[in-house]
């Protein structure tokens, strides 16, 4: 050490000492931050990955460009969201278009779908559902038109995230720029068909406004779904976008029509700062609003009405949510405590449903593996500024059965062997790429729903309220019933050629529709029509009231009504019955039945391999659950044309006591060891062994009389 | 026959109807033969989880006994081939016309009169052209049919071709069931018609010892 070299306590002081000032200056200033952060100042719920920046604060702008705390009119994506983001080449896109750009006859033919579907997406899409279509241009006569856009909205719009038809009419323009001799008396986005007098009135799209793109529906956590559903149920479509802020304390209904927004909510430059508004990708809560029940770990799943919007847990049963059903506390479900699985064990593990739907050009979630070219990872030079200008929303997507919108667009989705390595799992199962290659993985995987499900839905005769016969598979008792007991069911199966166009078999719930079809005109009989045919008028009490005819023809206990027993249309005496009312009084000359089955593709309500189909027997058995007949409606009326899809194949056969489905004809190009017996091999096998064992023992008998004889 | 430098299995000794090989070739074969179709009718009707035998443990036997007649034919097959005593099992031309006429008049007519064989103490012709035309059929035609489409199948996981459809288990499924029935069909004709004869156990037991008993027949040919 030289004589000028400090002490060590000096050295030590200097080392110290600006760490002790950047600690101490960091302490003082994480304090506000920790108290900000306890004080739950950013209101965004913890997320899986939450390392984010978040979205910058933003203007909210009228569709005029003026900052809505001044001019205090609707919110305007387009101008708000639109500066950053491109606006029309977001919306062109089937979450926002339905099928309105696709109302092509071509492409209705492309999906097999019948002339009368005005496109194959959910905006044109004739559905025995709520037997309701959309007119298509160039109608002639009023008795064509059934719904019109704006009912639609009304009565759709809510399960829709506005944009295309919810803002552009079917030449693409804007509703609120057609001048109104310009718009032709039967024009479908501009009319409707009145509810009461069934008379054709011209919508005012200038009173209601439209309803542009709803970004903060998806981006925004927990947007005001239920404040959005009313301001669209009244008929305010322009106030919808503000209507989903509601939850957010940035605006409130005003009693005198629309919203009014609170001040409190934005900085004082009348921006609307990031704590306030945390846009972020898409979380399930979200996507559950319009495609089914999702939640992280809800051990209450809602009661509600047949109708209500749960969509595909309505049609397939599936349930997306990471609580583990014997934890269940509403509804009541069947033997609950002996299942100690999740709802569906990827909900379970955290995956969003944006982790396999993704947007297509968003670089941090496409697949980079090019498996064609042998490559596990393929660098890519996708440039983030431009998904984040323009991302792509045709999200990735399975296009399952009966789903047809948009699928020249639609890419593939992220599939299960994409993260799972079945190579290196599935060791118990012999012939292994055999089972991969004719079974979906949810074949197995989804062994049982445990939820309840549509099971039919006929038109052919209208209920005292004037809507359809509605069954329900999978609970005792019906779904809006608190006191229920959801009882579940096992799957039926299909061969479905899926995204990847081979043909494996996947499970489904298979929905049967029964409707009145005009051949005349070639198209289903609207419900107007049936209402005119059925019913004379109301009563004093305002109850429809049923023809004599058809108390005659169905109202077996003389009652005066039609119990949900007696609206079956089971001998021919009560489908002609049926077929005169609409002949004289809904004008349908050609009137004829139609039974379709619909299956609803099962993709969630997914378990993990522990609780997997794994005996050899459950399939390879003479009762093969990949031959599950689930019942259908309650009998095929007499002469009714048997649909599957748009195609006259019988899948729906009578048993005693109502019909099943039959998937035989389906699964022609299948042979399960154990579970297919053709019927001719049968009967030559079998006659061949008979006949062989028939002369041998007639040759014996001959033999031994012969021999005893002397 | 084949080349005399090459027939290395000496011929059968005076009074042997079976020799061992034959003998030991047919029990194997028999035995194998049996337990095929008992395994594969429980593939093709599997019984309930907890059975006995399960569908998966027949589809193991089944493949198992699959291979082992693949390989006892093989064999079967290398000594005819060597013997040179294949052609006697095949039909001749000849035999299709007064011989099989004799045939069908003995097992219809003759037989329930206590009448001997046609072709009993012809010498080296120890079958007849019904045994012929039956062992050609089975062996040349549903034994072979049987191993090729129960090869296909147990090798369908891996040799899957989509274009050829009859590779596939719908075509190959049916074929092999069919086939199984029709061997079943003659399995239990061959068990009856050996008991045709003066002694209903004679041909039986002439298979176990290799010879006839003293003072019967010499067993009649049989399908």
């Amino acid at each position: 050490m030289s004589s000028g070299s400090p002490p060590n306590s000096e050295i030590l002081r200097r080392l110290l000492l600006p760490t002790f000032r950047r600690g101490l200056a960091l302490l003082v200033l994480s304090v506000p931050a920790l108290a900000w952060t306890l004080a739950g100042g950013c209101q965004a719920p913890a997320q899986k990955g939450s390392a984010h920046i978040p979205h910058p604060s933003i203007r909210l702008l009228d569709s005029q460009g003026a900052n809505v705390l001044e001019s205090r009119g609707p919110v305007s994506t387009r101008a708000s969201c639109g500066p950053c983001h491109d606006y029309d080449f977001i919306t062109d896109c089937l979450h926002f278009q339905q099928g309105r750009n696709e109302m092509a006859p071509v492409l209705v033919a492309e999906e097999g779908l019948q002339a009368f579907h005005t496109s194959p997406g959910m905006f044109g899409k004739y559905s025995f559902i709520t037997n309701r279509q959309l007119a298509r241009k160039g109608l002639k006569s009023p008795e064509d038109f059934d719904m019109g856009v704006p009912e639609w909205l009304l009565r759709c719009g809510v399960c829709h995230a506005g944009g295309g038809p919810a803002e552009m009419d079917l030449r693409g323009r804007s509703y609120l720029s057609v001048p109104s001799d310009e718009i032709a008396p039967l024009a479908p986005g501009y009319n409707s068909r009145h509810a009461e007098t069934g008379e054709i009135v011209r919508w005012d799209w200038l009173r209601s406004g439209v309803e542009e793109a709803n970004c903060f529906l998806c981006h925004l956590p927990a947007a005001d779904f239920e404040a959005r559903k009313g301001a669209i149920g009244r008929g305010e479509f322009g106030w919808a976008v503000t209507a989903t802020l509601a939850g957010w304390r940035l605006a409130e209904r005003d009693p005198a029509g629309g919203f009014r927004y609170l001040p409190s909510g934005f900085s004082g430059d009348g921006k609307v700062l990031p704590e306030r508004l945390p846009l972020s990708q898409p979380r399930l809560e979200g996507c559950g609003f319009c495609h089914g029940f999702t939640a992280r770990k809800a051990t209450s799943i809602p009661s509600m009405e047949a109708g209500e919007v749960m969509r595909c847990a309505e049609k397939a049963g599936w349930i997306y949510n990471g609580a583990r059903i014997k934890d269940t506390v509403f509804p009541s479900i069947a033997g609950r405590g002996s299942l100690d699985l999740p709802w569906d064990v990827h909900a379970a593990a955290g995956i969003e449903c944006v982790d396999c739907h993704f947007s297509p050009n968003n670089p941090a979630r496409r697949p980079r593996a090019d498996l064609g070219r042998g490559l596990s990872y393929r660098p890519g030079d996708e440039d983030p500024g431009l998904f984040l200008k323009r991302p792509d929303h045709n999200l990735a997507r399975g296009c399952t059965p009966p789903v047809t919108v948009d699928k020249r667009r639609s890419s593939a989705m992220r599939g299960c062997a994409d993260c799972h390595d079945t190579s290196k799992t599935h060791t118990f199962l012999p012939c292994k790429e055999l089972h991969f290659r004719r079974l979906a993985c949810q074949a197995c995987h989804i062994p049982a729903i445990r939820f309840w499900a549509y099971r039919s839905q006929d038109w052919a005769v209208l209920l005292q309220d004037g809507g359809p016969r509605t069954s329900f598979r999978g609970i005792e008792g019906p779904p809006s019933d608190p006191r229920s007991t959801v009882t579940g069911f096992r799957p039926a199966f299909i061969a479905d050629p899926g995204s990847r166009g081979e043909r494996r078999l996947r499970p489904v719930n298979p929905i049967s529709g029964t409707y009145w079809y005009d051949r005349q005109k070639r198209r289903p009989v609207f419900t107007w029509q049936l209402r005119r045919a059925f019913f004379e008028g109301k009563d004093p009490e305002g109850r429809l009231r049923y023809r004599p005819e058809c108390l005659r023809a169905l109202d077996a206990d003389g009652d005066g009504q039609i119990s949900f027993g007696e609206a079956v249309l089971d001998t021919e005496r009560k489908v002609a019955a049926i077929a005169t009312l609409l002949r004289a009084h809904a004008g349908v000359k050609d009137p004829e039945l139609r039974c379709v089955v619909v299956p609803w593709a099962m993709s969630h309500s997914t378990v993990g391999g522990r609780h997997a189909v794994r005996e050899c027997g459950d399939c390879h058995s003479t009762r093969s659950i990949l031959r599950n007949g689930l019942a259908l409606c309650d009998a095929i009326p007499p002469g009714a044309r048997l649909f599957y899809l748009a195609s006259e194949i019988r899948v729906i056969e009578a048993r005693r006591g109502g019909t099943t489905f039959d998937n035989t004809l389906l699964m022609e190009d299948f042979y399960i060891l154990g579970g297919t017996r053709l019927k001719w091999v049968e009967l030559l096998g079998r006659s061949a062994v008979l006949l062989a064992a028939l002369a041998s023992v007639a040759h014996g008998v001959v033999r031994f009389a012969r021999w005893r004889m002397p | 026959m084949s080349h005399p430098a090459l027939q290395l299995v000496p011929d059968r000794p005076r009074g042997l109807r079976y020799t061992l090989r034959e003998r030991v070739w047919h029990w194997t074969q028999g035995s194998i033969l049996l337990l095929l179709p008992i395994t594969g009718f429980v593939v093709h009707f599997p019984g309930p989880a907890g059975s006995a035998l399960t569908f998966s443990r027949a589809v193991a036997w089944h493949l198992g006994l699959g291979i082992l007649i693949l390989a006892n034919a093989g064999l079967g097959l290398l000594y005819y081939a060597v013997a040179g005593r294949w052609p006697r099992m095949l039909p001749a031309p000849g035999d299709f016309t007064g011989g099989a006429l004799r045939l069908i008049r003995h097992y219809s007519v003759d037989v329930f009169r206590g009448e001997p064989h046609p072709f009993d103490g012809e010498g080296g012709t120890r079958l007849g052209i019904l045994a012929k035309i039956t062992y050609a059929t089975l062996l040349l035609l549903i034994i072979p049919f049987q191993m090729a489409t129960g090869v296909l199948i147990a090798l369908g996981d891996r040799f899957y071709i989509r274009p050829i459809g009859f590779m596939g288990l719908p075509i190959l499924g049916p074929a092999h069931t069919l086939g199984a029935y029709l061997f079943v069909a003659f399995l239990g004709l061959h068990v009856y018609l050996t008991t045709l004869g003066p002694d209903p156990w004679g041909r039986f037991l002439a298979m176990i010892t290799g010879r006839s008993r003293p003072g019967g027949t010499t067993p009649p040919c049989h399908p």
